[in-house]
């Protein structure tokens, strides 16, 4: 059986993390992989950091752009020039050098998101991928977050808006488990198909610009993190995990 | 590590389209120009990765002019985020022939903004003349300077440019017209000091910008600190007011019964029941 096409879109906006970036991609290079990388301009060595990339990928796609909807806005834009390149993977992977120095737990938090790429996963995250049709989503354990509801409203802080694009994408689920993080495997053709219909350049627009944080109020950005998920299981897709 | 070129060569869409000859042009960057609607990423992308040159981007009056040039906003800015030339202020260049005229320069504009790319700023250049004068930017037809040198050299001397574009008359061959530039610049001793010259500020400024970067990154990090609290407050009350809520509540007797069962269960030793 021919290894499955993945597409891996990796945001960068940290500038210490560049040399662990080839050593964590490597075993996805079982699978044919197109990378696409985009990193943020206000990353001061992002010269060097591109100059890595080009040397460690020789073939991969490298954007920079504005510090608009953090990892998301990044993803938005790759997830673009997927389509404009006409790139259509089996399995898109969303990756990014996550620190949220705001939290308290933030070092095993990126370290367990990572676990989706680690090569000992590789064997798992393949049998699921061949033999589980009905998945839609490969995600790290412990980090499938749930979106409370109360009196069929969303509680959080992300509610209201998180309402307002449910109704304007047309997006229904049956539960509203999210991937917190956004890091995971996603079914290309049913994000490609939503982003065909929806223009990321455009949902890019809405997202927040600068160091947005969702602790204390709503935002675009941190609402898109849940609908990235939901665009796949509102489809009927499952979401697996591995450890 | 090196800063990027200051010296700009033009390099047309559709001459990237037909497969002009393009490999002498190590020591400059490249100047973009949109010249075309049907333009294809994969062309560009093809491109860029087989040269790996430093590139900005024009964009033709005549393609900004047209009805349908709304759709090719999302891939304008694909082709913006390609590039490696970020500076403090970025700008896109709109080049107009005579004829061009109404665009959509204001809405691209706005496209791009709402990207929220704020250091993108819109010039336009006529075809001899710059319409909207660009202090920082000087872009120079090969024909006039071939006719003026010396009129080359006062604008270059006079405005301090970061950086220079030139445009061609012609652009069956790239190699061709780089080596015509080359051969005009090596003659003439003005041409060169202008060029140096340029080179020279090119890389002060672009230095700066590196450092501004840094320092930007230095008040991220700072900013955090701050943040960090309160968010580590807003959760540690949270902690407490759950505690306070669903447990501190609860009747003395039901909280001991519960310490008792737990002796029970093995999840705490008997003796430290009498602990404190």
């Amino acid at each position: 059986m021919e290894p499955k096409k993945i597409a891996v879109l990796y945001h960068i906006f940290y500038e210490d993390i560049i040399e662990y970036i080839a050593e964590q991609l490597k075993c996805l290079n079982r699978f044919t992989p197109s990378f696409l990388f985009n990193i943020s301009e206000d990353l001061p060595n992002y010269l060097e950091v591109k100059n890595y990339l080009q040397l460690n990928f020789p073939d991969s796609i490298i954007t920079i752009s504005s510090n608009q909807g953090k990892d998301i806005g990044g993803k938005l834009l790759l997830i673009g020039l997927c389509l404009q390149l006409a790139i259509e993977p089996d399995w898109i992977i969303l990756l990014h050098d996550k620190k949220s120095l705001q939290a308290l737990n933030t070092k095993t938090w990126k370290q367990d998101l990572l676990s989706i790429i680690d090569c000992d996963q590789m064997e798992k995250i393949n049998k699921i991928i061949s033999n589980s049709a009905n998945c839609g989503v490969i995600a790290a354990e412990n980090y499938i977050s749930k979106e409370l509801k109360k009196e069929n409203h969303f509680v959080g802080t992300n509610g209201k808006i998180l309402e307002e694009l449910m109704k304007q994408y047309e997006l229904k689920c049956r539960n509203f488990e999210f991937i917190a993080g956004t890091m995971f495997w996603a079914k290309a053709n049913i994000l490609l198909d939503f982003f065909k219909r929806h223009d990321p350049f455009k949902i890019r627009q809405t997202l927040e610009f600068g160091n947005v944080l969702d602790n204390f109020s709503g935002s675009h950005t941190h609402s898109w993190e849940r609908i990235l998920t939901w665009i796949i299981t509102s489809k009927g897709l499952t979401i697996k995990t591995v450890k | 590590m090196m800063s990027p070129p200051a010296i700009f060569i033009t390099i047309p869409y559709s001459a990237i389209e037909s497969g002009t000859e393009f490999s002498e042009a190590n020591n400059y960057g490249v100047n973009i120009l949109i010249d075309s609607l049907a333009i294809k990423a994969d062309t560009i992308v093809r491109f860029i990765k087989q040269f790996r040159h430093y590139f900005i981007l024009s964009i033709s009056g005549r393609v900004l002019a047209n009805s349908n040039v709304n759709g090719l906003f999302p891939l304008l800015y694909s082709i913006f985020t390609l590039s490696s030339y970020r500076k403090d202020k970025n700008y896109i260049h709109i080049i107009y022939d005579s004829e061009d005229g109404s665009s959509s320069a204001d809405e691209l504009k706005k496209y791009f903004s709402l990207q929220g790319e704020r250091n993108v700023e819109f010039t336009i250049h006529g075809k001899e003349t710059v319409v909207e004068p660009n202090p920082e930017i000087l872009i120079s037809h090969f024909s006039t300077l071939k006719q003026s040198p010396e009129e080359f050299f006062e604008k270059g001397y006079t405005k301090k440019p970061q950086y220079i574009i030139f445009l061609f008359d012609q652009y069956k061959s790239i190699n061709d017209n780089i080596k015509s530039l080359k051969l005009l610049t090596d003659s003439s001793i003005y041409l060169k000091i202008i060029l140096e010259l340029t080179k020279e500020r090119h890389n002060a400024l672009w230095l700066n910008y590196k450092s501004d970067l840094w320092k930007k990154r230095a008040s991220l990090y700072f900013s955090f600190i701050p943040i960090s609290k309160k968010v580590a407050e807003s959760q540690y009350y949270d902690v407490l007011d759950w505690y306070k809520m669903e447990y501190e509540v609860l009747p003395l007797w039901y909280k001991r019964f519960g310490h008792i069962l737990k002796v029970f269960k093995g999840k705490r030793s008997f003796k430290s029941l009498f602990g404190r």
